[in-house]
């Protein structure tokens, strides 16, 4: 039956239930009226009052006859007067009715007062002749009989009528009783109505209920059900017992499943991998209770009670982590998806948000460590994620305030012999802390997208510096990724270059090659604009990474530039110099210029030499610099440093 | 329905000098003059002849008549009535009972709480219409309550009581 066939019939069910109730009011006046009735039929009593007073007047008459009785005239009048009353009364009302049934009682009447009216001359006269008296009785005599039958009669009607009525009385009984069963039966199907109806309520709600814990796609409870179950846990937790964790996991480049094979595949695969997570998390272990929920997206949490320590949450995890690996097959499809979980404990008084939070967190550096692999929560995760909003925080001010400033380490032309540029560095000085080491924030100025106005500044800064340099000094600029991201690079360089009013061969930007890892072709063309605009592009931190060597093919780059970090073992490892030569050799073949960065010491030059490059940096030519304190040539410089 | 009314005959200010004459005449009620056609006995302070109060028709009229308007069970339609009101008449001869037993001519009896006077305002009616009530049409006095004024007093209890051709009123 449907809510709403339900809600009519309830509505009929409750109008009849109110005609009932009415039905049975009426009845009960009716009742009233037919009791009120009965108790009005008295014409057997009008009857034998007339018959009484009708003796008592030839009492009094045969009295009068009869002189000593001290009966008087008067009082045969007073006697005389009242029977006229009596007749009178016999006209009106139920005897009336009574009359009218029967034409022979109606003739009887007629003759009772005829007779009595024949009789007033005889009474009035009565002092003049007392004889009257004994003609009046004589008169009188013959009613005796049929004035008895009357009063029967009237009993015999009287009786007749309250039967009447008791029938009617037994009718409305009957009546009242019937509609008062069918009240009770209504009442009974009401409440049986009202018992389906809540029925068909609770179900609804249990729906309801199931909607809004349950994740439609995967049926696994959500994230309401987990945050309430957390909650409920953490209230129960004693200081001494069992604890709980929460593992907080995502699909490892699920983005990528999506975007490779559209959003369906997707789907399923989260089905596949909740099925999957069911057959590996047992709900029971032990003491242990494994809530599985899935958070949203490609989140899921994992919330174990009853815990007593932290190596069942590695074991579920490291088995949750294998059970990921295996391949699933989806829509015909064999994908590989990892996951990495993060999982915190619950320590102290830690709320469902906190521990929800940290989980999160231990997620980040189970990612960081490399993906498909688990992470605990440490309050160092936490430390270091504060420390990281201030440091956010306060980068945010310090271009406002003026705290950024651009150093310049010199760039040598070996052939030369002489200061052939400088590559500007980004320098900030914290109100509190100085000098911040730039790999401290670098990184978050990227991550924020801080980079994005600040390399506009330093590409200005840069420009409008390096004009005011001798010799067509160039000055190279690093560019970030990020920067390649945001499309307005262009803009901005030619923006710079305008500007200031440096000539573009004087400007180099210097690129890593994670700028050419995304969006390979959009990067590409942005390369080739810069390289219509004039500027060079050299290619830093070369022989870390991957270092493929269809880079160097993907792109015609002006200059290679090669890490650090092989020059600064060179000394000791004969493959680090091996390395620096292929790479000055493979410059040379491509017609590209090689710098070596990292020089600190004479020796390294020679070798760096020794094996082609064109151009060194380091320490041992000079530290990075205010652009107040640069000198521009060499031999001002090797002065400096000698004397520094 | 109609409602009864009940007239205060004359003026309220008659009624209170003649309840002050009759406290006043305490001790003595006057003769009637007339042939007696009541009769009050029983728990009473106020007589005139035979330890009973006997009035002439005369002598209820001079109390002051009130009108009812009502119907009844026993006539058709509406009905005038004038009367002496009862818990006057009781006040009159001093009644110090509960309940009072009317006889009628024909030595139909039938017994009136006290209260129901004071309360309903019966009244023992002289003239119905206007005219004087004869022994052959219920007079020549009949008790009367105001039954169209209250549904309560439409049922036997109150009819039963309204007697008529009254002749004796026995306070008891």
């Amino acid at each position: 039956m449907s809510l709403r066939t339900f809600k009519t019939v309830i509505a009929v069910v409750i109008g009849a239930f109110l005609v009932a109730a009415v039905y049975i009011s009426v009845l009960v006046v009716q009742r009233q009226g037919t009791l009120r009735q009965i108790s009005l039929y008295n014409p057997a009593w009008e009857a034998g009052q007339a018959t009484s007073e009708f003796m008592r007047l030839e009492h009094r008459l045969a009295d009068f006859t009869n002189s000593g009785s001290g009966v008087g005239r008067e009082e045969v009048e007073l006697r005389y007067e009242i029977l006229r009353g009596r007749a009178q009364i016999l006209n009106e009302g139920s005897f009336k009715d009574l009359l009218q049934s029967n034409p022979e009682h109606r003739a009887t009447l007629r003759e009772f007062q005829d007779k009595i009216a024949a009789v007033q001359p005889l009474i009035d006269d009565l002092d003049q002749r007392p004889q009257g008296a004994q003609e009046a009785l004589q008169i009188l005599a013959p009613l005796e009989a049929p004035l008895s039958q009357l009063a029967s009669a009237a009993h015999n009607h009287g009786a007749a009528l309250v039967q009447k009525d008791q029938h009617e009385l037994i009718r409305l009984h009957w009546a009242f009783s019937g509609i008062a069963a069918s009240l009770i039966l209504v009442g009974v199907i009401l409440i049986l109505l009202l018992d389906r109806h809540n029925r068909l309520l609770a179900s609804a709600h249990q729906e309801l209920h199931a909607l809004a814990h349950q994740d439609a796609l995967t049926g696994l409870p959500n994230r309401v059900v987990l945050r309430n179950q957390l909650e409920q846990a953490l209230a129960g937790l004693k200081p001494q017992g069992r604890t709980i964790a929460v593992s907080y996991l995502d699909l490892d480049h699920f983005k990528d499943v999506n975007d490779s094979f559209g959003h369906e595949t997707g789907d399923e695969l989260l089905k596949a991998v909740a099925e999957r997570l069911r057959d590996c998390i047992p709900a029971h272990e032990g003491q242990v209770r494994n809530l599985i929920s899935r958070f949203g997206g490609d989140e899921f949490a994992i919330l174990q009670t009853g815990i007593s320590k932290p190596g069942e949450s590695a074991a579920l995890a490291a088995r949750i982590v294998e059970a990921m690996r295996a391949p699933f097959s989806v829509n015909g499809q064999e994908i590989f998806i990892g996951t990495s979980i993060g999982i915190a404990l619950a320590q102290g008084h830690v709320t469902p948000s906190q521990i929800l939070k940290h989980a999160d967190m231990a997620l980040y550096h189970a990612k960081a460590d490399g993906r498909g692999t688990f992470r605990f929560f440490e309050q160092e995760m936490d430390v270091q994620l504060q420390a990281r909003r201030v440091l956010e925080v306060d980068l945010r001010k310090a271009a406002t305030n003026g705290e950024f400033e651009l150093f310049y380490q010199p760039q040598i032309n070996i052939s030369d012999n002489e200061i052939g540029g400088y590559e500007a560095l980004l320098r900030w000085h914290h109100p509190e802390r100085g000098l911040v080491p730039p790999a401290e924030f670098i990184p978050v100025i990227e991550d924020t997208g801080l980079i994005v106005p600040l390399g506009d500044w330093i590409l200005e800064q840069a420009c409008r510096e390096a004009i005011k340099w001798p010799r067509n000094i160039h000055v190279a600029v690093n560019l970030s990724p990020v920067q390649f991201r945001s499309r307005g690079l262009v803009q901005s360089v030619s923006r710079a270059l305008a500007s200031s009013g440096l000539a573009p061969s004087r400007l180099e930007l210097e690129i890593t090659e994670s700028v050419l890892l995304q969006d390979n072709e959009a990067t590409v063309s942005m390369l080739h604009d810069l390289r219509r605009l004039g500027v060079r592009i050299a290619m830093d931190d070369f022989g870390t990474g991957y270092s493929s060597l269809s880079y160097l093919r993907s792109f015609p780059f002006d200059k290679i530039k090669i890490d650090q970090s092989f020059v600064r073992e060179m000394s000791q490892r004969a493959d680090c110099l091996a390395i620096v030569q292929s790479v000055a050799n493979l410059g040379s073949s491509l017609g590209m210029p090689t710098v070596a960065e990292g020089i600190e010491t004479e020796e390294q030059l020679r070798q760096i030499q020794a094996a082609g490059c064109t151009d060194a940096q380091g320490y041992y030519f000079g530290r990075p610099m205010p652009a107040r304190d640069l000198v521009h040539t060499l031999a001002a410089l090797k002065h400096a440093v000698k004397v520094a | 329905m109609f409602r009864a009314k009940v007239k205060t005959g004359l003026v309220a200010a008659l009624l209170a000098l003649t309840a002050f004459v009759g406290a006043a005449y305490a001790a003595s009620l006057a003769m009637p003059t007339d042939r007696p056609i009541l009769t009050i006995s029983g728990k009473i302070s106020v007589t005139n002849k035979d330890n009973t109060a006997q009035f002439d028709r005369q002598m209820l009229e001079s109390m002051g008549l009130v009108t009812i308007e009502t119907t009844t069970p026993w006539h058709e339609g509406k009905v005038k009535f004038e009367g002496v009101p009862m818990d006057k008449l009781m006040k009159l001869v001093g009644a110090n009972g509960q309940r009072v037993v009317v006889v009628a001519l024909n030595d139909y009896s039938t017994e009136i709480p006290m209260a129901d006077f004071g309360k309903y305002n019966a009244i023992l009616a002289i003239k119905r219409n206007g005219e004087y009530m004869p022994v052959r049409d219920k007079g020549p006095l009949f008790i009367i309550y105001p039954y169209d004024s209250n549904p309560d007093l439409q049922t036997q209890t109150y009819y039963a009581r309204s007697a008529w051709q009254v002749a004796k009123i026995d306070v008891r």
